[in-house]
């Protein structure tokens, strides 16, 4: 059996030109522009809330701007960038409910399964939707997130890495668990195979 | 998780060498198994890339250019900051640093998987410091701090002889070790929540896991009670279902068996000898988890390889002709099948095990079916009677129904066992029957171990999300909780808090009575009975 390998796409990590003086405004402009709306997204699925995930995108550029001296020429753009969203995410996740354990017997009540029966219309997008961010909500953190870069960002392990700062090989256990989580999190989504 | 799963998630992205992707390829064709995790695994990512991509904000761009111009800056955590009071102290280390530079050690091997099939086991707890010779205890050395009158006229203790403080000062962080008379601040290389601790038998080294908060990772090390020594014993994938927690101490002190896992799943078992400070890896089959100690000598451990059906083997840990480390079989001095990490009590007449079948699920070692702990006796002439043992929850059924995992703590009367964090699978009984966030105390004297009726009143876990660790005092009759409280404190400001709460049993429909240790960004907690420097 073949194993396909998986086309690069998405962003350029080298897309955005680092910043020169005189120029910070430009730059920072055009890593806004290029960078918000994918940055907003995937805050939204590790945080699962659009209040916070607005918020939490809006500290990460503030951040971003402040730090914007700090790139430099050997830095992925993306990854750094990336890093500071995920950082700042898991503080804003932590000061929240660090201690809340995401088993099904604590959730929220928004947040459990719905293992109802019901019409075809179950299976609308907007419910699948749900039904994959409620498996992801009950990831580690830390799984999710290396979940999120890999298959929502499309990052190779290696960007993965720089995001997370951990090593090519760690991040290819951490992942390797993650799915392993997560491929249990859909099957009590009743989205296994 | 196996080294396949691993090659298979990491052909999602494209990241497999071409010998990776041709030896998967080959196993792909043989093994129907895994042609169905690469299925699961493409469907999972086809289904997460597909999620409906949510606009940002319109006034995104607003928001963010008025908070840079007004100067609002988010306040940056106390775990993300370098800190003056750690940069102080030097070997405490920058924590971010610290950890990352740790981190990186610990991963020292080639980013290749092919190439890097154990280069934890080899590389992570010899590149951990190891205490200089100065720091290695002698006979001479060994502390013997104070006159302690005999056994005989020494009331038994009900308070704890110690327990761990991990406390924000200035936004930094710092554990210390607090026994009665003293507050021993701890210089370590990773900061965190101390989760679990033992105290050894002769009452002179703690030894602790630090358990790093979103980073998945462990640090264990031992303290020397009489001095503050800190020796680190290795970084370790975090146990999964609390296995692999178990900190087991030799009766005569000089052993220490702990398990750690490295990063690419190998499960090993560790030993750390305190006569002369060393840190030895003693199994290397990948996938061996330390039970208890079967002789008061610190020679014989029990030794547990998680299989489907796992098997527990009494590893004669050294002797002629045995170099650890080895694989446990090659040291056996016997096996049993079928059960897995026996917990032996501290006077060796009783074993706490598991038996169930297990598997890698969730990628690391886990139980998948009819996972329940069991109660045997040892007999006079040291063989453990399996055959004839009890279900510690007598009233469950078993099955398919399981525990996903337990923490299971013998008091030293050894009469008495606590067990926590039980995760039953199962149709729960009344009242919740078993809860993960109580705490059930059996005794072996009581014929029906655990049932609903052994559980600690619900005031003494009230508001615990988590209960973190149970330490039973010398009279079976106290116990230290360590619990996970509400979420940090000042708005979630600060860290998680931990209170240790310090329970005497009530007699019959007497209430518990239960003293709180703990206050904001605190985090109190484990605790360990015994007699400090008791020799």
């Amino acid at each position: 059996m073949a194993v396909e390998r998986h086309a690069a796409a998405g962003h350029s990590p080298m897309s955005v030109s680092r910043p020169v003086p005189g120029r910070r405004e430009a730059s920072f402009d055009r890593l806004f522009e290029e960078f918000s709306s994918p940055i907003h997204n995937y805050v939204l699925r590790m945080v699962g809330d659009r209040d916070r995930a607005a918020d939490i995108t809006q500290d990460t550029f503030i951040k971003a701007y402040r730090k914007l001296d700090s790139l430099t020429d050997d830095t992925s753009v993306k990854a750094w960038l990336y890093r500071i969203a995920t950082n700042t995410a898991i503080d804003e996740m932590r000061r929240r409910k660090y201690t809340v354990r995401m088993d099904d017997d604590q959730q929220p009540h928004s947040e459990r399964p719905d293992h109802r029966p019901g019409p075809e219309a179950q299976v609308l997008s907007s419910q699948l939707d749900e039904r994959i961010q409620r498996a992801l909500m009950r990831l580690k953190p830390n799984h999710r997130q290396c979940l999120l870069l890999s298959d929502l960002e499309d990052m190779s392990g290696q960007q993965i890495g720089q995001v997370m700062d951990l090593s090519y090989g760690a991040v290819r256990t951490l992942l390797c668990r993650a799915r392993g989580e997560m491929r249990r999190q859909l099957a009590a989504e009743g989205l296994d195979r | 998780m196996n080294h396949v799963d691993e090659l298979i998630s990491a052909s999602l992205s494209g990241d497999l060498t071409d010998t990776e992707r041709h030896q998967l390829e080959t196993h792909l064709d043989a093994c129907p198994r895994c042609r169905a995790t690469l299925a699961a695994f493409t469907d999972q990512r086809r289904l997460v890339s597909g999620l409906r991509h949510a606009p940002a904000p319109r006034n995104l761009g607003a928001r963010v250019r008025s908070g840079i111009e007004s100067g609002r800056r988010v306040s940056v955590p106390w775990w993300r900051r370098p800190t003056s009071l750690l940069a102080a102290v030097g070997g405490v280390g920058a924590v971010a640093a610290g950890a990352a530079l740790a981190i990186v050690l610990f991963n020292s091997g080639a980013p290749e998987v092919a190439s890097s099939v154990a280069p934890i086991a080899s590389s992570s707890p010899s590149a951990t410091p190891i205490p200089t010779e100065s720091l290695t205890p002698t006979p001479s050395q060994t502390p013997a701090p104070t006159p302690v009158p005999s056994a005989s006229v020494v009331p038994v203790p009900t308070e704890p002889a110690g327990h761990f403080v991990y406390q924000l000062a200035n936004q930094s962080g710092s554990v210390h070790f607090v026994t009665p008379d003293r507050d021993i601040a701890l210089n370590l290389d990773a900061l965190g929540m101390p989760a679990r601790a033992t105290l050894s038998p002769d009452g002179a080294w703690v030894a602790f896991r630090i358990d790093g908060d979103l980073s998945g990772f462990s640090d264990f090390y031992v303290v020397r009670v009489s001095d503050g020594v800190v020796i680190p014993l290795g970084k370790s994938l975090q146990p999964a279902y609390g296995l692999g927690e178990e900190l087991s101490w030799s009766p005569d002190s000089s052993q220490l068996a702990y398990t750690m896992t490295t990063t690419d799943s190998k499960i090993d078992v560790w030993l750390f000898g305190t006569r002369d400070a060393s840190v030895q890896q003693l199994t290397n089959s990948g996938d061996a988890f330390n039970g208890g100690w079967a002789d008061k000598d610190g020679v014989k451990l029990w030794v547990s390889r998680a299989a489907a059906q796992p098997t527990s083997y009494l590893v004669q840990v050294a002797g002629e002709g045995l170099t650890p480390p080895f694989e446990p079989s090659t040291a056996a001095l016997g096996s049993q099948a079928g059960v897995f990490q026996p917990l032996v009590s501290p006077d060796g007449k009783h074993v706490i095990f598991w038996r169930g079948i297990m598997g890698t699920p969730g990628g690391h070692w886990s139980f998948s079916e009819g996972a329940m702990p069991w109660l045997a006796d040892v007999g006079d002439n040291g063989n453990v009677d399996f055959a004839n043992a009890r279900q510690v929850f007598s009233t469950l059924a078993g099955g398919r129904e399981m525990f996903r995992g337990a923490s299971i703590a013998w008091g030293p009367d050894s009469d008495a066992f606590a067990v926590w964090d039980a995760q039953w699978t199962g149709v729960p009984q009344g009242n919740r029957f078993p809860d993960s966030t109580r705490v059930y105390f059996g005794h072996v004297s009581n014929a029906a171990l655990i049932t609903a009726g052994q559980t600690l009143d619900a005031a003494d876990t009230q508001g615990a999300t988590q209960i973190v660790d149970v330490a039973i005092g010398p009279d079976g009759n106290h116990l230290a909780l360590t619990v996970v409280t509400a979420e940090g404190s000042e708005g979630g400001t600060y860290g998680p808090t931990a209170q240790l709460r310090l329970v005497t049993r009530g007699y019959g429909t007497d209430p518990d009575k239960v003293e709180i240790v703990g206050k904001d960004k605190v985090w109190y907690g484990p605790a360990v009975y015994g007699g400090i420097g008791q020799r």
